[in-house]
């Protein structure tokens, strides 16, 4: 009977320690990845994340190994993930070459401003943390979502002008030109970015401002005052367009609106209607 | 009455350099324990015990345990060693050769070349540069720096010589004129930079070691060591310049000559130390000083213990960037100015300005 209690006591430990050795520690890096997994309910796994992943609340709970294109590979390594899943941005190159080579398992998920992009983010997620089926569906939803949200906020016969603007630097304006995720995120939510002409996040100049004459200005929320959305609203040039004449001022939160995560859908219908609010 | 003032002489100086080599030899045993504290420090729980069991084999470490303790802490042991000694040593020939409390290496220009060439590379590496940038790989940055810091302190150098004779005061005046040409390319370049890059160049600018890794170790540190290893060789020259030029040419010193040694010294060694940690400030400026108000100026004792200084500072420094916001990370520069700046405030103050 002794003997017999002692070899199920031996198997039960030793399945007890297999199952230790298969517990699997998550450490999402990227924002978007971050979402994705409390989507797919696969938080009881996460052991960290970056900076960047501010979504959902709880998330921030989790402990910040650091921004996430200045990791440090002992910080990463010290949350003892046993696999990382981080966007196609992560660096420096030097951290991410060590992390491969202590064995863990690191999946890349790619960036973009497309919905087959955030599909793929999804589906690429879904297969490393094995919940291929809730994933495929998250994604034919967020696709279906994105679809649905772009015809109907494309469906406008006067489209707005539209300026995207990152920060006011002392009077110069940063704002989101051709190729910049706030360019694909307006002209989805159906509006025209008045920046094109400009290639990435750049300063724009003032005569640019005035001509070009935006309707609308789109800022992301930030913490604190309202200071930073009063200067730009009382900017000499903003001043002279109808945004400014009409003190159209937007704002939303900049890992929704530029995140291009499973939340984009959503993201164009908020900016959409706060653009033609009258729709 | 001839004879007692020379004994008393001789006495005297012989127990300056007593006390100094004792300086020294606590230094170095500081140094060490320094050293091996920080290979304890870091955002992973490995700690001392665990530590030495692993060198004395009773314990073997985990998988991870042993990439952080090889892979990681080591090879930034090593150089954070190389660097701090590299910058406090080049700080103290510079201040030597100037005869200028507030010379760093930076004097030469290392500091703007190397800057420009990261800048070049991390903003024109996607896209005009790609092809380099591809080779270079993780490299890319780094050799560009070192590039630049060296070409820098070749024109820099071409410059300030007329007639085959280095003036000193052409070589500061002419930095200051290249580096406003330096800084408006720097600004241009930047001006083109997209939102990644800016923050690449941010971090470059604020000096990190958390990217090193051994085959950077490999590369860099030969250029540093060699230098380190002619500290007693240049010690000599620095000395015979502290009376100025014109006595150092009567008590027989090239005085060319070992101006060219000491600026190619200083751009060999910082350019490498600068290229594999980035911007890194005050440890130059403060170290020699640190030494120069306790031991005098002599450069055979003071570039030494200046370089010890230095290592230990950085050494102390990164140890706090990699736990202090555990389990990210501050970048070094932040800390060696946070601490660099009020020490040496309070250095200034205590000497009242005169023992400089």
């Amino acid at each position: 009977m002794k003997k017999i209690l002692t070899y199920l006591l031996a198997i039960l430990g030793i399945v007890g320690i297999s199952f230790a050795e298969d517990e699997r520690r998550i450490l999402a890096i990227g924002g978007t990845v971050t979402e994705i997994i409390y989507m797919l309910d696969g938080q009881e796994e996460l052991v960290g994340r970056d900076t960047t992943s501010s979504y959902p609340p709880e998330a921030v709970d989790l402990p910040d190994v650091g921004y996430i294109r200045a990791l440090a590979p002992e910080g990463v390594l010290s949350v003892e993930p046993t696999m990382i899943i981080a966007e196609a941005s992560a660096g420096p190159l030097e951290t991410i070459e060590t992390l491969k080579s202590t064995g863990i398992n690191y999946v890349e998920v790619d960036e973009g401003f497309t919905a087959n992009v955030i599909t793929r983010k999804i589906e690429i997620v879904g297969q490393a943390i094995g919940k291929v089926e809730a994933a495929e569906a998250l994604a034919s939803k967020v696709a279906l979502q994105i679809a649905k949200a772009k015809a109907k906020a494309n469906n406008i016969s006067e489209k707005k002008r539209v300026l995207f603007v990152l920060s006011n630097n002392e009077g110069e304006l940063r704002v989101g030109g051709a190729h910049s995720s706030a360019d694909a995120i307006i002209t989805m939510a159906g509006g025209i970015n008045v920046a094109k002409e400009i290639n990435g996040y750049k300063s724009i100049t003032n005569e640019a401002i005035i001509t070009e004459n935006p309707d609308v200005i789109i800022m992301m929320n930030r913490h604190g005052t309202d200071d930073v959305y009063l200067s730009v609203l009382t900017h000499p040039s903003i001043k002279l367009t109808n945004a400014g004449r009409n003190q159209a001022l937007i704002k939303m939160d900049g890992l929704l609106m530029l995140g291009f995560g499973p939340r984009t859908g959503e993201a164009i219908t908020q900016l959409s209607n706060l653009i033609y609010p009258e729709k | 009455m001839v004879e007692a003032t020379l004994t008393h002489g001789q006495s005297l100086s012989s127990g300056r350099s007593d006390r100094a080599w004792r300086w020294v030899t606590i230094l170095s045993i500081f140094f060490v324990l320094v050293a091996l504290w920080s290979l304890t420090v870091g955002a992973t729980d490995l700690n001392i015990i665990r530590l030495f069991n692993s060198f004395f084999g009773i314990e073997a470490l985990s998988r991870r345990d042993e990439v952080v303790l090889y892979q990681i802490r080591f090879p930034r042991l090593i150089m954070g060693m190389l660097v701090g000694a590299s910058l406090a040593c080049s700080g103290a020939i510079m201040q030597g050769l100037f005869r200028n409390p507030l010379a760093d290496p930076g004097v030469v220009g290392v500091s703007l070349g190397a800057s420009l060439g990261a800048v070049i590379m991390i903003v024109l590496g996607n896209s005009v540069l790609i092809g380099v940038s591809e080779i270079l790989g993780v490299y890319d940055v780094p050799i560009a720096a070192c590039i630049g810091a060296w070409t820098f302190t070749l024109i820099l150098y071409a410059i300030s010589s007329i007639r085959g004779q280095t003036s000193v005061a052409l070589l500061l005046l002419g930095g200051i004129a290249l580096g406003a040409i330096v800084g408006a390319i720097v600004g241009l370049i930047t001006y083109f930079a997209d939102d990644n890059e800016l923050r690449e160049l941010t971090f470059w600018n604020m000096g990190s070691l958390a990217g090193v890794t051994w085959p950077k170790v490999i590369s860099s540190a030969p250029l540093m060591v060699i230098v380190l290893m002619a500290v007693p060789f240049l010690a000599k020259m620095l000395n015979g310049f502290a009376m100025g030029e014109a006595v150092a040419n009567h008590i027989g010193i090239n005085v060319q000559n070992a101006k060219r040694v000491l600026i190619v010294a200083v751009a060999i060694s910082t350019g490498a130390a600068v290229a594999v940690s980035g911007g890194i400030g005050f440890i130059g400026l403060v170290s020699p000083h640190l030494v120069r108000v306790t031991l005098g100026p002599d450069h055979r004792y003071l570039l030494p213990a200046a370089g010890l200084i230095g290592a230990i500072l950085l050494i102390v420094a990164d140890s706090i960037a990699r736990v202090i916001i555990a389990p990210a990370e501050l970048p070094l520069g932040i800390i060696t100015a946070i601490i660099g700046g009020p020490f040496f405030i309070w250095m200034l103050l205590r000497g009242g300005g005169t023992r400089l």
